[in-house]
């Protein structure tokens, strides 16, 4: 008993001892301590990192393997999976849906890159002169604000304007003189009408980006320019536009990786029609995981589009430049 | 296929499963059990749960029902989903007829076969409505508890104004009457979807379908090309019909539609009655019901199927016993049944609960005409609907290359009928 | 600034207030159509104000959908994953600013690469994993597994790239253990790095949709843009109290944003114009 007592004493003292030095370890031999204190700069950063690490292990990299394990399978409903190799990629490549999902994404993609973004330059551009500070700032949030909301939200909006009777956006164009537009009623206007959404999203936030760019370019180069007697246009094409690149890379970056992921506008406005004219890649996996029970095949799909986006992902980069750290 | 699942298990945290067992285990809990219902309908929800006090006097209160209502597609997927994982299922789950296919794709099928809990009870219910939709190679697996004859329903005031007598017997003088009643009006006969495909009915009705017993594809058959075609001929030859706003039958703008009168006739089963009486409740007493016009050739059926729910009970259960047991009291019950139809204006399927005064009402909405008379004449009639796990993939096939093309009039028919067999073909294949 | 001629700042100021109109249109059309009666919004002619001003839609949702528990579970869950996330990315982005380390780079790209990944491909192993794991239907099931994003990373790295090397050496001289340095010396100086990740972390939890979808099974538990999509019923959709539903729950969002509008676009532009 009074051992028991004592132990618990130097238990405590322990803990004051601790509280009151520098926090490092609990109970400590004199070794430890100083092992410690010797590798803690070099240990200390995977440590700091780790905790991303093992979520990313656990819920990102885990999952994706799993995934590429079972595409090799016809992982086809319950029961049995047998393997089958290859046989889910090449059902893939002989898929008229498939290529269909490929071409709708990829077309949304182009009018990402091709339409959207030097939209978003544009008005960059307008904010940059449009006179006064305080314009600058209102303007900012107000093109700012169509990118905060959520996707099923969004998607609900637009429900109500796309309408072909009793849409918003109908209302204001018969009276000059357009006729009704199916928008996502029709397979001819549906892909163009989840472009105009996504445009609508997104146009003002990439503004934004590169309103910062521009913002942040150092006059000097530009005077020195028009010094050595270049005028508006040179000197926007010749010095400008190549001093953005980081900007339009990452741009560009961000419009190829959100275009191949779109998934939510087009599932609840559409649902992948009319005729499959708005099937994005990730739908046609999701219908083909859930709705046909195709885990197997799904999978498939979904590597199919990973190697699709880093293929575009590493052409981007080498167009624009390499990512550098500072 | 759990290789993964089985690592993971070995990660798990070591906190003990809640008792969940596997089919074999017909042992009763002595303890407290709590079974997880989950189903997609509000209205369904509201059912079940009223039906529980009811359920524990009779069975026992050491079992509670937890009721859950879970948007319809991802019910469906996270019910298949747990089902792979081999936890995470509820107990029972309402399954969407449209959506039950998936579930008898594999090798295996994740839900109990209740043939034999079922009996003799089997006589007593409708077949066709109740179970043959829920099973696959002769297993049932679930129970639908809604008699979803279809009927045709018309607005008899407008049909006298124009001089138009009913009820109509013929698909022909049913056209005939459209051109009829346009020319004198100048308002739509009938409404008619192009996103959608909603007359999966007209096909069953008109011996045809999307498969058949033995599971082959079956909707370009003569009855399948026929039906579309007359479809399409409403809209755009015979000018009958426009398309549903909102291109299918249960989107809002249609109802405004059929609330404003701009079309007068119309297709469905007892639960599009509710939606009718829901969204268009200024139209009570102008309407009445009537059985589906024939061919004159004599071909067709008065009525079909169309839509409904059934109550499945899944292998991850933790006690099979007290599912089948909450199941068979909520659907083979007289009391439950009828408070079903009462609160959600669904037929039963469970004949004996035929016989209740109540069934024998007069519904004011279709001009105090009795619907139990109409239904009860022609479900025996009704043609069966047979399921496959290919269901979903065909009829998505189906919509999309036939329904879609064909109402928008981009393409003929025959060609989007072969496009679409070669699709199906292809899905049946793979 | 260059010198442009006065009617061509209006020209152009002209066509921008067209596009602000363009983007706030919708948002007003959607609220304004909360306050419609269901008939009214498929009705001819278009208006965008109410007739008659409609409280119906508020009342079905508040009685007949648990939303103000769909409100509460989204802030809960939405200031956990904030806190966490925060945590962990400042941690990290500390780490690779400040740190040489081997394999960092390896390590770096790891995390860049992850950005490219879509969520769509995880969705079934994902929920094979939380079923099996018992983290269906828990809070850590909805807050842990994506608390911590790459581009959060990326971004607080890009911030505490310009601490001061000499404020670590100084501090590691007095005898401070490395998390300490970064607790009390690095994070108090980090405030605007600190206030642009919680935002976007909260918006980006608070707008989830698809996670919390997979993870959670019971009504109860809903957040509310899960909630509000539930409402999409297959054979109903009482559109007015769902379009109410949807714009209670960006609303605070849109408050949030009107009071941190610098601190909401900094964060972004941040990202932007330090990281390529």
């Amino acid at each position: 008993m009074a051992e028991t007592r004592f132990l618990h004493e130097t238990w405590f003292l322990d803990l004051l001892y601790m509280q009151v030095s520098q926090p490092v370890t609990a109970t400590a031999t004199v070794q430890r301590v100083g092992w410690w204190s010797r590798h803690q700069r070099k240990a200390a950063p995977y440590i700091f990192v780790a905790p991303f690490f093992v979520l990313f292990a656990a819920f990102s990299l885990f999952p994706i393997v799993y995934s590429l394990y079972i595409s090799f399978f016809n992982a086809t409903g319950l029961g049995n999976w047998k393997f089958i190799g290859l046989q889910n990629y090449a059902s893939l490549l002989a898929d008229p849906r498939f290529w269909q999902s490929v071409k709708v994404t990829t077309l949304y993609a182009l009018g990402s890159v091709f339409i959207l973004t030097p939209l978003a330059f544009l008005i960059a551009l307008a904010f940059h002169a449009s006179a006064t500070r305080h314009l600058v700032s209102f303007y900012r949030a107000a093109y700012f604000i169509p990118s905060i909301t959520s996707a099923v939200v969004v998607s609900l909006m637009f429900v109500m304007i796309f309408d072909q009777d009793y849409g918003l956006l109908n209302a204001v164009l018969r009276p000059l003189g357009f006729p009704n537009i199916p928008w996502i009623r029709s397979a001819d206007w549906a892909l163009f009408s989840i472009m105009l959404l996504g445009i609508w999203i997104w146009t003002g936030v990439n503004a934004l980006y590169f309103l910062a760019g521009l913002q942040n370019l150092p006059g000097e180069v530009l005077e020195a320019a028009q010094i050595d007697g270049a005028n508006r246009r040179q000197a926007f094409l010749h010095v400008t536009l190549p001093m953005l690149r980081p900007v339009v890379l990452f741009v560009v970056s961000q419009a190829i990786i959100g275009s191949y992921s779109l998934f939510a506008q087009p599932w609840l406005l559409t649902k992948g029609g009319p005729e499959d004219a708005t099937l994005t890649m990730t739908m046609y996996l999701y219908i083909n995981g859930f709705s046909y029970f195709k885990l197997g095949y799904a999978s498939a799909i979904g590597y199919a589009l990973v190697l699709v986006v880093g293929v575009l992902s590493f052409v981007n980069f080498r167009l624009f430049g390499m990512f550098r750290e500072d | 296929m759990t290789v993964g699942a089985g690592v993971l298990a070995a990660c798990a945290p070591a906190v003990a499963p809640s008792g969940q067992t596997t089919t074999g285990d017909a042992a009763p809990a002595a303890a407290a059990t709590e079974l997880t219902l989950w189903c997609f309908a509000s209205n369904r929800a509201q059912w079940y749960t009223s039906l529980i006090p009811a359920f524990q006097e009779s069975y026992g209160s050491n079992v509670t029902i937890k009721v859950e209502e879970l948007p319809n597609e991802e019910m469906h997927n996270k019910i298949q989903t747990a089902l792979v994982a081999g936890t995470g299922a509820p107990d029972m789950g309402d399954i969407n007829i449209d959506l039950f296919g998936r579930f008898v794709k594999g090798d295996k099928v994740g839900f109990i076969p209740v043939n034999d809990l079922l009996g003799d009870d089997i006589q007593n219910l409708y077949e066709r409505s109740a179970l043959l939709p829920w099973s696959w190679q002769g297993q049932y697996y679930g129970i639908g508890n809604e008699l979803n004859a279809c009927l045709m329903y018309y607005r008899w005031d407008e049909l006298e104004a124009a001089g138009i007598t009913a009820p109509i017997n013929t698909w022909e003088d049913y056209v005939a009457a459209g051109k009829q009643y346009v020319e004198a009006t100048g308002k739509k006969w009938a409404a008619v979807p192009d996103l959608w495909w909603n007359y999966w009915y007209m096909f069953a009705a008109y011996d045809g379908g999307v498969f058949d017993t033995e599971g082959n594809v079956i909707f370009d058959n003569e009855a399948g090309k026929t039906v579309m075609q007359m479809l399409r001929d409403w809209v755009y030859t015979d000018e009958i019909a426009m398309l549903a706003p909102g291109g299918m039958i249960w989107a809002q703008p249609y109802y405004g539609a059929m609330a404003a009168g701009n079309f007068v006739t119309c297709f469905g089963a007892p639960w599009y009655q509710g939606f009718m009486k829901q969204n268009a409740p200024d139209l009570e007493g102008k309407w009445r019901m009537q059985p589906f016009p024939l061919w004159s050739s004599g071909a067709g059926a008065q009525t079909a199927t169309h839509g409904g729910t059934g109550t499945c009970i899944t292998e991850q259960t933790k006690d099979a016993d007290a599912a089948w047991a909450f199941i068979k009291f909520c659907n083979l019950n007289n009391e439950s049944v009828l408070q079903g139809f009462e609160m959600m204006n669904l037929f039963p399927t469970w004949k004996p609960a035929w016989e209740d005064e109540r069934m024998r009402f007069e519904d004011p909405y279709f001009d105090n005409q009795k619907p139990a008379e109409f239904i009860t004449a022609v479900a025996p009639e009704m043609p069966p609907l047979n399921n496959s796990p290919y269901w979903p993939e065909v009829t998505d096939a189906f919509n999309r290359l036939v329904v879609t093309p064909v109402m928008q009039d981009k393409q003929s028919v025959d060609d989007a009928m072969a496009a679409a067999r070669a699709e199906a073909d292809r899905i049946m294949q793979g | 600034m260059q010198v442009r001629r006065l009617p061509e700042i209006i020209m152009i100021n002209v066509l921008l207030l067209l596009g602000v109109v363009i983007a706030v249109v919708p948002y007003v059309f959607m609220i304004t159509s909360t306050l419609k009666p269901n008939a009214e919004l498929y009705s001819l002619p278009v208006r965008i104000l109410p007739q008659t001003l409609n409280w119906e839609n508020y009342r079905v949702l508040f009685s007949e959908y648990p939303f103000l528990l769909w409100f509460w579970n989204t802030v809960v869950l939405s200031i956990g994953r904030t806190v966490i996330g925060v945590l962990l990315s400042m941690l990290a982005g500390f780490a690779f600013a400040k740190y040489d380390f081997r394999y960092k780079r390896l390590l770096f790209t790891l995390v860049l690469i992850s950005i490219l990944l879509p969520f769509q491909i995880m969705l079934v192993p994902l929920f094979i994993q939380m079923a099996v794991m018992q983290w269906l239907n828990t809070y850590q099931g909805v807050i842990l597994p994506f608390a911590v994003s790459a581009f959060l990373i990326f971004l607080a790295r890009q911030y505490m790239l310009s601490v001061p090397d000499e404020l670590l050496d100084a501090a590691r001289i007095d005898g401070a253990g490395e998390f300490s340095i970064f607790w009390r010396v690095v994070l108090p100086t980090q405030k605007p790095a600190l206030a642009v990740i919680s935002i976007l972390t909260f918006t980006g939890a608070w707008n989830d949709y698809l996670w919390p979808l997979i993870v959670l099974q019971e009504t109860e538990k809903f957040v509310v843009n899960v909630g509000v999509a539930s409402m999409l019923g297959p054979y109903r959709i009482p559109l007015g109290a769902v379009l109410a539903g949807s714009f209670l729950s960006t609303l605070p969002i849109l408050i949030f944003f009107f009071f941190m509008q610098r601190q909401f676009i900094a964060g972004l532009t941040e990202g932007a114009v330090k990281g390529s």
